[in-house]
Parts: structure tokens; sequence; C-alpha cells
């Protein structure tokens, strides 16, 4: 949603998340194939799936992956295209 | 009719005229079409519906006997306009959390997926109270069809994302299964209208 906190309960929020904060290696996969299974954020469990989103290239996942690192209050680093590049060539990108 | 006569009626004719402003703007209009029968008014109704619930309870129109309720269309893996709407759903489930003569119930579009088990989950993990907000899965084609009583748009659609296709509406349903306002459930300011109509609704019971 457009305030990065996502929805009570079923998605977790995006904004100040430590989630985010702590995993900035697996969010290029996490964008492209989705993710299920249990995960903790800011010490909420949550148990959903999130669908993933393989029709993005690598240009535009970098940039969504800016995007939320600098929104909402966020301050978490920059990543760079080619370490984005690389993470997903790990999970079966091959635009 | 002498003169302190006839200002003691304009005084009182003024009164009234005051009196009945006041409780005019505070009313919904009765929406859909409406058919005219030997003098009588057939407003649009929402027919005999039967779903099953979170907790495996059916659910029909007597569930909601004697109150308002709010209806929404979604299913669970839902990635665009749901996590949206649902979000507004559970702002109206909380600002009316301690009024009784308000219900919600949200219809899955996608029964195959959207068992009861997993509605239950998703209910669970929501926070919302099975009593309150019921979660509903039931006959695909029932469904479909009483979406469209709801002026509520749902289409399978392989191309679209999640594979369906629907409105993101919001309706506000009276103890006499009259549809008397809906809005955009994407759009908080418009879902901030309807909180409104909500309260005028159960304020003219």
């Amino acid at each position: 949603m457009d305030d990065g906190s996502g929805l009570q309960g079923i998605i977790p929020p995006l904004a100040s998340s430590d989630y985010v904060r702590n995993n900035q290696g697996l969010l290029p996969c996490i964008i492209y194939q989705g993710m299920s299974g249990k995960i903790e954020v800011n010490g909420t469990t949550y148990d959903s799936e999130m669908l993933g989103t393989p029709q993005l290239t690598e240009f535009e996942i970098t940039n969504i992956i800016n995007y939320i690192n600098t929104a909402w209050g966020n301050d978490y680093p920059v990543v760079q295209h080619k370490m984005v590049k690389e993470a997903l060539l790990k999970c079966g990108y091959n635009k | 009719m002498n003169l302190k006569n006839l200002s003691f009626y304009a005084l009182i004719l003024f009164s009234v005229i005051i009196n009945s402003c006041e409780t005019k703007v505070n009313s919904l209009p009765i929406l859909g079409e409406r058919d005219f029968i030997n003098g009588d008014t057939i407003y649009h109704t929402i027919p005999d519906f039967s779903f099953i619930n979170q907790d495996s309870q059916i659910v029909t129109n007597e569930t909601f006997e004697g109150k308002a309720y709010v209806a929404d269309f979604f299913f669970i893996h839902c990635p665009t306009i749901c996590p949206i709407t649902t979000k507004q759903m559970l702002r109206i489930y909380q600002y009316f959390e301690n009024e009784d003569r308000l219900g919600l119930i949200a219809h899955s579009i996608d029964p195959v997926r959207d068992t009861v088990p997993a509605l239950k989950r998703y209910a669970k993990n929501l926070g919302a109270e099975s009593s309150k907000w019921h979660f509903v899965t039931g006959n695909k084609r029932d469904i479909y069809e009483i979406a469209d009583d709801y002026f509520s748009i749902v289409l399978e659609d392989k191309e679209a994302a999640g594979g369906f296709d629907h409105s993101g509406r919001l309706i506000l349903i009276d103890k006499n299964r009259h549809i008397r306002s809906f809005c955009d459930g994407t759009d908080p300011a418009d879902v901030g209208r309807f909180l409104k109509d909500i309260e005028i609704l159960l304020n003219e019971k």
C-alpha cells in the first residue's frame, strides 16, 4: 500500500521493516519469484504467500529495491544493479 | 383574523419549516432500478443467498436480520486491489467494532483456493471476529451472480493479476435488503465518505 505499512496480520510492512533492513541480498529473488512460509517482521510472524513478478527486468527490480530502501522514512543503502543481477541469476532469471 | 393571530400562526409555521429542514438532510436514497407496480414502488433488492463462512457456518440473509451490512468481493491470493480494499474493510470493522447493528461479509471469488480453512486462517490473521465479519465461500456461480446484485464486477481472467478481474467496491445494505450506498474501496477518501453514510443509515433506524 502507499504508506508502506502492509495489512495487519497478512502483509508485513516495508516501512521501518527489520526484515527488509537485514535481508537486502534476498530481496531481488523475493520480488522476482515471490515467497511463502513463516517470516518474522518487527516482532510479528507472518505466514502468507507473496506472488512473484517474473515479468520485471533486473533494472526494474533494482529501482524497486532502491525505492523501498528510501521511502517512508527508510534510510537503507542504495543497491547496485550488479548485486541485483548476480542474485537474480541464482534464482532462475535469464533475460 | 387579526394581526396578532396571524403573527402567531406565522411563527408556528416558521418553526415547523425550520425543524423539518434539519431532518431532511440526513437520509440515504435507495439505490438501483425500481419498478412501479399497481402504485407500489418495488426497489432493487438483494436476493436470497446461502454461503458458508470461515467457521463452516451457513450464512444467509437471516444472518443479518435487523442489521445493516457492508459487502465486498475478494480473493486471498489477490496481489493488487484486495489488500487495499480489505484494509479499508478493516477500517470499517474497527470503526464500528462495538456497533451490533452492522455486519460485514467478504465473498471469495476464488472458491477453489479459498477453502473454509484458508478463509479461517486469513480472517484469524487479520484479527476479524467471525460473528461480525464473515468471510464466505460457496457455489461459484451463485457468488458471481450475486455480485451483479451488489453492483460489483467479477470475472475470471487469466490475463488479470491473480487470475480474476473485479471492482473494489464496498456496498452498504440496509435491513430491508436495499442498497443505500457504495464506494471505491481503493480510495480512502471515498471510504471516509462511506463511513459517514453508514452512520447516517444507522441513525435512520
